[in-house]
């Protein structure tokens, strides 16, 4: 029961997901399925992000990068044996003329994304929380300037189509939920509760023996490869890759997300993406026209855009800290037990603290 | 757009109540799904396409349908987006969708032909300029109904050295997009092929505000060329056009075909000698397929045409129907063994040709235009003898 208890906050998190997804399958159209498995595809980042932002403290804007370094090298290895060596003449030689099974490319291009962000950690995580978060945001448009200008190796900013598509709707939620296990086990592991504690009060932290640095540079990295992953089911999701997808829209909508679910906890990520996801589109169909007895209706072209700015504004004025506020689904009846989730309950402890102050 | 979607909704609440009540009687319909940017930048080239390709749907409709069948259409905005471009379109083939019509241009209509050809549909591409929109790209199942950006460049050299005579050129090189890009590459391969000379070829990038230098080092050739190739489109064009004619640099100026249409040229007053190779002309077409293109157009839309690729947006109706017809079927097998054999198949907007390897027109001939008191006039249709080979198409060596 105990063990059960302390997995809840997960299981509460998956289960459902997968009873939607179970649904979807058995019920929903093509349509469906491809908008649900994209956006668990986005769950995936979210979460990626959620692993050094929301822990941290820090937002970062340029997780995309690590989602589009691993979307390239994918592509690179699995891509068009045909069209590669013509158009993609700049890569080294046994990648041009070689395709590489999928697991393995899939494997090392998360590798890469996460040697890209440990590498690149190394540097940024040395500032302070504002100029971090500013910094990610350059280490994008860097990628982005070289990786839409690199003809021969990523065809600039034309698209690279004809990945093999092998991304279905199980395969996005069984990575969904690997990472969810991931970043719980993250959080309430020694390193996680250490930067929560420098989320919290960053003096108090290193009174305490915590380094900044080496706390927020892991948790960079392991978001780096979890955006990877993102990254490499994004391709293989839609076939085709282009650096255009990787840039400041995609990113802002990941982050609004975040933040509309709650940028402080992993269940925040969660409800974020899935509320979010479900607004977009519920009224792109709307857009579309659907019929209600025989009547058909339909609104204004556009107006889904705007409808989810309203609802974003009504949210984060009346929820400042995103519908979960922070907080875990936690087992109801819980007798609370310190001994057990000890470490849990100090932050928590902390950041009532904090509130009250 | 209301109207068109109010259209729609009648048009499939008709259809589903009157297969609900015939369904013994009446043949099932033939299914065109419509990928199509309605909202997003893209919009502004994929609207007028998409409203002469349900034009040409209506009127196949009241001329009695394909093989007897109707044709029913069923359009989702794409938003330009990249995800929901894939999404909507497997959306439609989901509905049932014998074939799709993917956005026009090969970066934003490439994950909607990939649905298709995943699915083992057909799709066409209203106007993707870039050969990757074809067998060697996407996959076998794609095509587009425009002809590659090279073939504006190639006709540009031909004309100017067959019919008037030029012998040495200069090219300015917009070199921040890759359809202008593929346009000078056909350029400068044709002009070659012709024995033409090259006196010298220039750059410049979009966010160049003056092109001051690249005007100073023409000014500082030996002997001025007969011709200059611009390959540039909106809105570093027409500015470029300007510095060099301000700088009374007065040879015949080539455009690429993005320079057609007259709204840009209030901003250059007095241009001559000025020629664009076009698809077609809105006012003044020779042909008289165009004309009753733009007549019929005009009539159900009320207003003519602004882009010349419009038209490209019928002829992907006309010739994919051709084809079932000839097909007898409309089984995507079955219909591409037919289109990979079309060989100068008449279209309106012009001789169509595929093969198996080819999936985008390498001849078909352009009208070249003339700037004549502040507008575009027709000078004569005009089509290429030189076909890029698919190392030109795809620019291998660049």
């Amino acid at each position: 029961m105990r063990i059960f208890e302390r997995l809840f906050p997960v299981l509460a998190l998956v289960v459902p997901l997968a009873g939607v997804v179970w649904t979807i399958d058995q019920f929903g159209s093509a349509g469906v399925e491809r908008v649900s498995t994209e956006a668990l595809i986005r769950l995936v980042f979210a979460i990626g992000l959620y692993i050094f932002a929301g822990n941290s403290g820090i937002v970062s804007f340029g997780h995309m990068t690590f989602c589009a370094i691993a979307a390239y090298a994918t592509a690179w290895q699995t891509c068009c044996a045909m069209l590669k060596p013509i158009t993609m003449s700049g890569l080294p030689a046994f990648i041009r003329d070689n395709t590489f099974p999928l697991l393995p490319a899939a494997l090392t291009s998360i590798g890469l994304a996460g040697v890209v962000a440990f590498t690149s950690g190394l540097i940024l995580m040395r500032l302070s929380s504002l100029s971090a978060s500013i910094s990610t945001l350059a280490l994008m448009f860097i990628l982005n300037v070289i990786y839409s200008n690199w003809t021969t190796v990523t065809m600039g900013s034309s698209t690279i189509v004809g990945l093999p598509v092998y991304v279905t709707i199980w395969i996005a939620l069984g990575c969904a939920a690997l990472v969810i296990v991931i970043a719980y086990l993250y959080q309430v592991s020694r390193w996680g509760l250490m930067l929560r504690a420098t989320r919290e009060d960053e003096v108090a932290a290193q009174a305490s023996g915590t380094s900044l640095y080496w706390s927020r540079l892991i948790a960079f990295t392991l978001s780096g490869f979890v955006a990877g992953l993102a990254g490499v089911l994004f391709a293989h999701f839609m076939g085709t890759v282009s650096i255009a997808n990787f840039f400041l829209n995609h990113t802002f909508l990941i982050v609004a997300m975040l933040v509309i679910g709650g940028m402080q906890s992993l269940a925040g990520a969660v409800v974020g993406v899935t509320f979010i996801s479900v607004v977009i589109e519920l009224f792109r169909r709307a857009e579309v026209g659907f019929s209600v007895g025989s009547m058909q209706m339909s609104i204004p072209a556009g107006s889904q855009e705007l409808i989810l700015a309203g609802i974003m504004l009504l949210i984060l004025i009346f929820r400042k800290a995103g519908i979960m506020g922070g907080k875990e689904l936690r087992w109801p009846w819980s007798v609370r037990d310190d001994g057990t989730v000890a470490g849990v309950g100090q932050v928590r402890l902390a950041r009532s603290a904090n509130c009250h102050r | 757009m209301k109207t068109l979607r109010h259209l729609i909704c009648a048009g499939l609440a008709f259809a589903l109540s009157s297969s609900s009540a015939l369904s013994q009687d009446a043949k099932e319909p033939i299914k065109v799904g419509f990928a199509t940017a309605l909202s997003g930048w893209l919009a502004a080239y994929d609207e007028e396409p998409h409203k002469a390709a349900v034009m040409k749907i209506e009127e196949i409709n009241k001329a009695g349908g394909v093989l007897g069948r109707p044709i029913e259409y069923k359009v989702l905005d794409t938003k330009t987006d990249l995800t929901l471009t894939g999404s909507v379109a497997s959306e439609l083939v989901d509905w049932g969708a014998n074939m799709l019509v993917v956005p026009p241009d090969y970066d934003y209509g490439s994950p909607a032909a990939l649905v298709a050809q995943n699915a083992g549909l057909i799709a066409i591409s209203t106007g993707a300029s870039d050969p990757k929109m074809g067998a060697q790209g996407v996959g076998p199942n794609v095509f587009t109904a425009h002809s590659a950006s090279q073939i504006s460049g190639i006709t540009s050299a031909e004309y100017a050295y067959d019919k008037m005579g030029a012998r040495t050129a200069y090219m300015l090189e917009d070199v921040s997009i890759e359809a202008t890009k593929a346009a000078c590459a056909g350029f400068i391969a044709a002009w070659e092929k012709k024995g033409g000379k090259l006196l010298g070829r220039d750059t410049f990038q979009k966010e160049d505000a003056s092109i001051a230098a690249q005007v100073t080092r023409i000014k500082g050739l030996e002997t001025p060329p007969d011709m200059m190739f611009l390959c540039a489109t909106m809105p570093q064009g027409p500015a470029a056009v300007r510095q060099l004619r301000a700088a009374n640099i007065d040879m015949p100026i080539f455009a690429d075909t993005g320079m057609g249409g007259d709204f840009w040229l209030g901003g250059v007053p007095g241009l001559k000698d000025f020629y664009v190779p076009a698809i077609m002309s809105i006012k003044g077409d020779p042909r008289p397929e165009i004309q009753k293109f733009l007549a019929a157009y005009k009539a159900r839309w009320g207003t003519l045409p602004v882009s010349e690729f419009s038209v490209l947006g019928y002829c992907t109706i006309e010739q994919w129907t051709a084809a079932v017809e000839k097909a007898q079927s409309t089984d995507t097998e079955a219909v591409l063994a037919v289109m990979n054999q079309f060989k100068d198949q008449p279209t309106t907007c012009g001789p169509t040709s595929y093969t198996p390897e080819m999936h985008i027109q390498v001849d078909r001939p352009l009208l070249v235009s003339k700037v004549v008191d502040g507008s575009f006039e027709a000078v004569e249709i005009f089509r290429n003898s030189f076909a890029p080979d698919f190392k030109l198409l795809f620019r291998v060596s660049q």
